[in-house]
């Protein structure tokens, strides 16, 4: 099993965890790489996954925004027409209605962002904002960890 | 199935690597339940982990009532949370001070300790720890609190298997380890500090840790300094 195998396996499972801590249908997760583009790294399933791709390929959403902005995003429902929604984001994502992004950072530096997305659209409260940002918190713990490997350098 | 891209991962990883320093994974744990903690509204939250399958000992707790709870029940070696470990499932109590399985206990505890609940921490499908949390009045726990806590102690367990894979085991193992075994040291000297300066525990902790941090050394050999002992014996 390659680094990345085992590392894709670990982020798959914290992204399932994440989501059933806060309580959200999935989680799902973008990140800045080393070349300093946005990369859709995926998500606790299918639906998650194409949220990340749809933002990487549309250069938008909320994703791209909480990073950008370094702050908590939150959108009712992502089929709505701007500046509520991303439409163009929800048609390659049909079925994630509400979305929370909350930026991931590493010391002082915003490593990307982690979303939780139910799909039915609904307002997201303050605590479950707060609770997202605590939990994106834990994210960051486990995706140190694992760049803790310094294998990693080598690899393409 | 995954739906993860492993090479978006790597690449991304590899930034992360030049972001911050790590920190220890002991640090990664007390950080992991203070925010279990505070995201509930829990009174105190702790973590009793067995390393390399030896018995369960105590490694962070949040507050002084959070210690009493996990000490009271590594004397007795019974309680909720030991219960939680050895039968790898949640484990509540509506009220630790009335519950006729650890009838004990109630002596030992800090008296803000009710209503407690522990579920497993796994790495590799194995229990190594507990996730423990309480609450200081009486309180039924419901299902949505259970799966709660397994989400949180599964993330935690995720904390601890991104520690494995990128460390070698024996690593992370020597790691916690040292943490088990230099707390109890740094627990006895907190505990002269309260009496001698009629401190808290938490103004005794933070004193020592400020005085370690000033003179750049570890808070177990400052601490083994402070009881008069050497450091290369934590007991």
């Amino acid at each position: 099993m390659t680094d990345g195998d085992e590392f894709s396996r670990v982020v798959d499972r914290t992204l399932h965890a994440l989501a059933d801590a806060l309580g959200a249908d999935g989680a799902a997760l973008m990140l800045i790489d080393d070349r300093d583009r946005p990369r859709a790294v995926g998500g606790s399933d299918d639906d998650g996954r194409r949220l990340e791709l749809a933002q990487e390929q549309t250069g938008s959403g909320p994703s791209i925004e909480s990073f950008t902005r370094d702050t908590g995003v939150v959108v009712d429902d992502l089929h709505a027409a701007r500046p509520f929604g991303f439409p163009g984001v929800a048609e390659r994502a049909r079925r994630v209605r509400a979305v929370l992004s909350v930026p991931l950072r590493a010391g002082d530096r915003v490593i990307g962002s982690l979303d939780f997305y139910d799909r039915v659209s609904h307002e997201w409260q303050p605590v479950t904002v707060r609770a997202g940002e605590r939990l994106a918190e834990l994210m960051v713990m486990v995706l140190q960890g694992l760049a803790h490997k310094s294998s990693i350098s080598g690899q393409p | 199935m995954s739906y993860i891209d492993p090479e978006a991962l790597v690449a991304s990883l590899r930034r992360i690597q030049t972001a911050a320093p790590v920190t220890g994974i002991v640090q990664q744990l007390e950080r992991a339940v203070d925010v279990v903690d505070t995201l509930f509204g829990y009174s105190g939250a702790g973590l009793m982990f067995a390393a390399d399958g030896k018995e369960l000992r105590y490694l962070v707790a949040t507050d002084d009532p959070g210690r009493s709870l996990e000490g009271a029940q590594l004397h007795l070696g019974r309680g909720p949370c030991v219960s939680a470990y050895e039968q790898d499932t949640a484990v509540t109590c509506s009220d630790v001070r009335a519950d006729p399985r650890w009838p004990e206990l109630a002596a030992r505890l800090h008296p803000g300790v009710r209503a407690v609940a522990g579920v497993p921490v796994r790495l590799g499908g194995r229990p190594v720890g507990t996730l423990n949390v309480y609450r200081s009045t009486p309180y039924e726990w419901d299902d949505t609190d259970v799966q709660a806590l397994y989400a949180y102690a599964d993330v935690i367990g995720q904390v601890l298997a991104a520690a494995v894979a990128a460390e070698e085991k024996s690593v992370l193992a020597d790691q916690l380890q040292y943490a088990l075994d230099y707390r109890v040291v740094i627990e006895r000297a907190i505990g002269y500090l309260m009496g001698k300066h009629d401190l808290t525990a938490a103004q005794a902790f933070t004193g020592l840790r400020k005085q370690a941090r000033d003179s750049r050394r570890k808070v177990a050999d400052l601490a083994a300094e402070v009881l008069g002992e050497g450091a290369g014996d934590p007991r």
